[in-house]
């Protein structure tokens, strides 16, 4: 059945977006990374699948907003004026986003049961 | 006289409400997948108004009847009368959510009572032998 599938997909969408808002909450300090540069926040990028229905992350896209610069003297990573630039992640704005995608991953486990209860219903008409 | 047992206009309306509410399921579960995509414009499946005509119609021309009634359409529509929010998406979740639930005891309602129709068959087939 084409909805268990649909639902599924909500699921593992909404969970590749709360991966990386776990991501972006770990590394709210990290001002090092493999590409330099403090680590910048990830958001997802989801769009409607055609056949047969359903959703997908098609990319986690960095945000381009400025890092945080905050006066540090004393840090490693601090530049020549003395600031340290940290990643561009907000971490209300993460918590936010946090809940949001797992009352959206709710609501697609609900749908999923819902289907799950259907379809256990039209299998007993056979046993009627 | 069709001797199919279950082609009568009753069993295919129960049958096509089945068809119906399933359709109507994939649709709310499309667009609670798609609570959080930009521009989705939600979908929903329309087909009680249709069905009740096609059965309406069936009950005063006999010979094709159960036909007329059991290829009643069930596709999903866009809805664009729901307003959207600023990045285009008019999913509202809450009102998914309670489409789901009534969608789900409807059609519960309905394969409660296309058993009854099959127990009785049976019931008639079998006799009374337990």
């Amino acid at each position: 059945m084409d909805a268990f599938d649909i639902s599924a997909s909500g699921l593992s969408a909404q969970r590749a977006r709360l991966d990386l808002i776990a991501s972006n909450i770990a590394n709210v300090e990290t001002t090092r990374t493999s590409e330099g540069g403090p680590y910048k926040r990830l958001q997802s990028v989801f769009a409607a699948r055609a056949n047969p229905g359903g959703v997908e992350m098609i990319g986690a896209v960095a945000d381009p907003r400025e890092p945080r610069r905050v006066y540090q003297p004393g840090h490693p990573d601090a530049d020549a004026e003395g600031f340290v630039a940290y990643p561009n992640v907000s971490i209300v704005e993460e918590m936010v986003d946090l809940v949001s995608a797992t009352r959206s991953y709710e609501a697609n486990a609900a749908a999923f049961n819902a289907a799950k209860g259907m379809a256990q219903r039209a299998l007993e008409l056979g046993r009627a | 006289m069709d001797w199919d047992l279950l082609s009568d206009i009753s069993s295919q309306a129960l049958a096509g409400a089945m068809r119906g509410s399933v359709a109507r399921h994939r649709a709310l579960a499309d667009n609670i997948a798609n609570v959080d995509t930009p521009g989705f414009i939600r979908r929903e499946v329309q087909f009680e108004e249709a069905l009740a005509a096609a059965i309406h119609t069936a009950r005063r021309a006999p010979p094709r009847a159960p036909e007329t009634v059991s290829s009643v359409a069930v596709q999903p529509r866009r809805d664009r009368s729901a307003p959207a929010r600023a990045d285009g998406n008019n999913v509202e979740i809450d009102r998914e959510m309670v489409s789901l639930a009534s969608n789900a005891l409807r059609f519960q309602a309905v394969s409660d009572t296309l058993a009854a129709r099959v127990r009785a068959l049976r019931l008639a087939i079998e006799g009374n032998r337990r």
